[in-house]
């Protein structure tokens, strides 16, 4: 009983997560990054307080979306049918923007059952999301079913930490699993398993990559920064429970590829190194144009201390991934 | 025992006061301030302090650091609002303090004591917040206007106090005395470029990242300290991990005051303490326990991407 109240306890806090991530991209879209349609719907449906963030904040919530985003079209543009398994997706836009634009991806999102019932209620109301999902049955027989089984979206709640079997849709063709800050409140162990988990639904020869978004101690075991972040942390209830397994770059791409198993390939950039790329290859959109910042200091102290990392079958199409730093 | 007084004893309890005592300070110490020069001159021993940015019980920690106004004579270098969750009591007690012993207490502009800035960076929104309405805000921009641009410790060989640096259009300590600074800080020119220069590895001149203000180099700093008889220029602006910096065969050093920057930096903070013969020591220290700061507790203290 005492383990279950913890294990709740432990789940509510990540949970509102989904909130923060959820409050940062609206503030991303009205501060004039990018444009998202189904931002007000997920926001309208979670009754989220709004407010402008900081302009650090949106600048690395705008990143990590245009990086993710850039790492899946990539592939949707080329591949006959792309699948897209997102761990612990809360309340992203991403299915929906995606799915949008690429008539050949197909996307199935995992989190605890509770987000996944406000995300079915959502898109069951709302026709463009019915549509963009590919659900066509009547909202009033659906509504009893708290998960989407559309021809092109599903969703699947579940604890990831304790998950096994067969995700129902799942299909064996070229996949990409995304976590975003989500393996990171995990213990090592549990995390190992889900990575282990989601591969059992595919043959050793289907091509299948890892995106991973998360915070990074970095090498320094008494990092100052990132000390203060476990306590900040801490104090919400949350532990960032494997930034000491995997604390670089490096730690992160090769369990990613340890993760993929056979021939991979593995890349890896903090979030100082990607705003150096949107800045390089969008030299009519420099982000300082978008929002400035008035100090470079603390961002790029928060920059180092989060990144994206991938690993990949050692497959040329993934040699779009291969970006230049 | 006077109002001010009591204003200080209250502040240092971390409570506001009523808006028309806010309104009252705000008028008497623009008084004070419009009547002091762009560049003030101040004797030493001084401990001079930088950014502080609303991290009051960081503030009282420096106090007792640095020891108690007016026992010790400080000189404060800008950028006291925004980012912390108190720049109100902050910007209050230095007013107080300012007032209360006028000679002990030297006050001047950073980049952060602008309308516009502060509406970005979380005063407006804290004194909308506190007190309901922008009209304290409103008396304390006032207030900012009539700030100092820097200071002058000590005569000839000197140091140079000011918030961000050096700017091309200022040579001589002079034309700063020549500027109208009664003004919200403009968007270029000497003023601003007072306000909000970073020194940098570089040679001469070059755009900086701010978007406002310049990055200037060794060289530039070796002919400004040469031609106006300083020996050293002590400025802020920038974090500082290790809580101060001294650059160019130490012709310029950045101090840091505010410990744990924005509760997520990690950094510990520093005073820089300029003795009667001129020599330096500094004082470093960490933040305080959050212990009696009035967080809402589900609020997350710092924001991360979560």
């Amino acid at each position: 009983m005492r383990r279950n109240l913890h294990r709740n306890r432990r789940t509510n806090v990540v949970m509102q997560t989904d909130l923060d991530a959820l409050g940062a991209r609206w503030s991303c879209v009205a501060a004039g990054y990018m444009q998202d349609p189904y931002i007000e719907l997920l926001s309208a449906a979670q009754s989220l307080r709004v407010s402008r963030k900081l302009p650090v904040i949106n600048r690395g919530t705008f990143l990590r979306t245009v990086a993710i985003d850039g790492l899946i079209e990539t592939l949707a543009q080329r591949e006959e049918h792309l699948q897209v398994v997102s761990l612990g997706a809360g309340s992203d836009t991403r299915p929906f923007r995606l799915l949008d634009k690429h008539a050949h991806l197909t996307y199935h999102e995992i989190d605890f059952k509770e987000s996944v019932d406000v995300k079915s209620r959502v898109i069951l109301s709302t026709k463009a999301l019915r549509d963009v999902c590919g659900v066509s049955e009547d909202p009033e027989e659906d509504a009893q079913y708290a998960e989407i089984r559309g021809s092109r979206y599903s969703n699947h709640g579940l604890d990831l930490k304790v998950a096994d079997g067969r995700l129902v849709g799942v299909k064996d063709v070229t996949t990409i699993i995304l976590s975003e800050c989500c393996l990171c409140y995990m213990t090592p162990d549990e995390a190992s398993h889900v990575l282990k988990w989601v591969q059992t639904h595919f043959s050793d020869t289907t091509r299948r990559g890892i995106v991973m978004y998360e915070p990074l101690r970095g090498a320094d075991k008494n990092d100052s920064f990132a000390r203060v972040m476990f306590e900040n942390l801490a104090i919400r209830g949350l532990s960032l429970l494997t930034v000491n397994e995997y604390p670089t770059t490096e730690a992160q791409i090769s369990r990613l590829q340890a993760a993929i198993e056979g021939q991979s390939k593995g890349y890896g950039w903090s979030m100082l190194e990607l705003e150096d790329m949107w800045n390089r290859n969008h030299p009519d959109r420099q982000l300082d144009d978008i929002e400035r910042l008035d100090e470079r200091e603390e961002w790029v102290l928060l920059a180092k201390h989060y990144g994206i990392f991938c690993a990949c079958t050692d497959d040329e199409r993934f040699d779009s991934w291969n970006l230049k730093t | 025992m006077s109002d001010v007084d009591r204003a200080i004893e209250q502040l240092r309890d971390c409570k506001l006061l009523p808006e028309e005592d806010v309104q009252e300070l705000c008028f008497k110490v623009q008084e004070i301030l419009i009547n002091e020069s762009n560049l003030q001159l101040v004797e030493p021993p001084v401990t001079i302090c930088g950014d502080i940015h609303g991290q009051f019980h960081d503030l009282l920690q420096l106090f007792e650091v640095g020891g108690q106004p007016p026992d010790t004579n400080y000189l404060f270098l800008g950028d006291f609002v925004d980012r912390g969750f108190y720049s109100l009591e902050t910007f209050l007690l230095l007013m107080c303090l300012k007032i209360r012993w006028p000679d002990r207490m030297t006050l001047i502009r950073g980049n952060h004591e602008s309308r516009q800035i502060t509406t970005v960076y979380g005063f407006y929104e804290e004194c909308v917040r506190k007190y309901g309405s922008p009209t304290v805000w409103r008396w304390c921009c006032n207030v900012f206007d009539c700030l100092s641009l820097g200071a002058l410790v000590g005569g000839e060989d000197g140091v140079f106090c000011i918030h961000g640096g050096l700017s091309p259009a200022v040579h001589t300590i002079d034309q700063i005395r020549l500027l109208d600074r009664k003004q919200e800080v403009p968007h270029e020119g000497a003023m601003c470029d007072l306000l909000w220069s970073d020194p940098d590895d570089i040679s001469g001149w070059s755009k900086s990242p701010r978007g406002a203000g310049y990055l200037f180099g060794g060289d530039k700093v070796s002919e400004f300290n040469h031609r106006n008889s300083v020996s050293l220029i002590a400025r802020a602006h920038q974090l500082v991990m290790e809580g101060y910096k001294e650059m160019f065969d130490e012709q310029i050093v950045t101090v840091w005051s505010a410990p744990n920057y924005c509760y997520r930096c990690g950094n510990v903070a520093s005073i820089l303490n300029i003795g009667e013969d001129l020599s330096r020591s500094y004082d470093i220290f960490e933040a305080v326990l959050r212990e009696g700061m009035e967080l809402p507790a589900k609020k997350p203290i710092a924001e991360y991407f979560l």
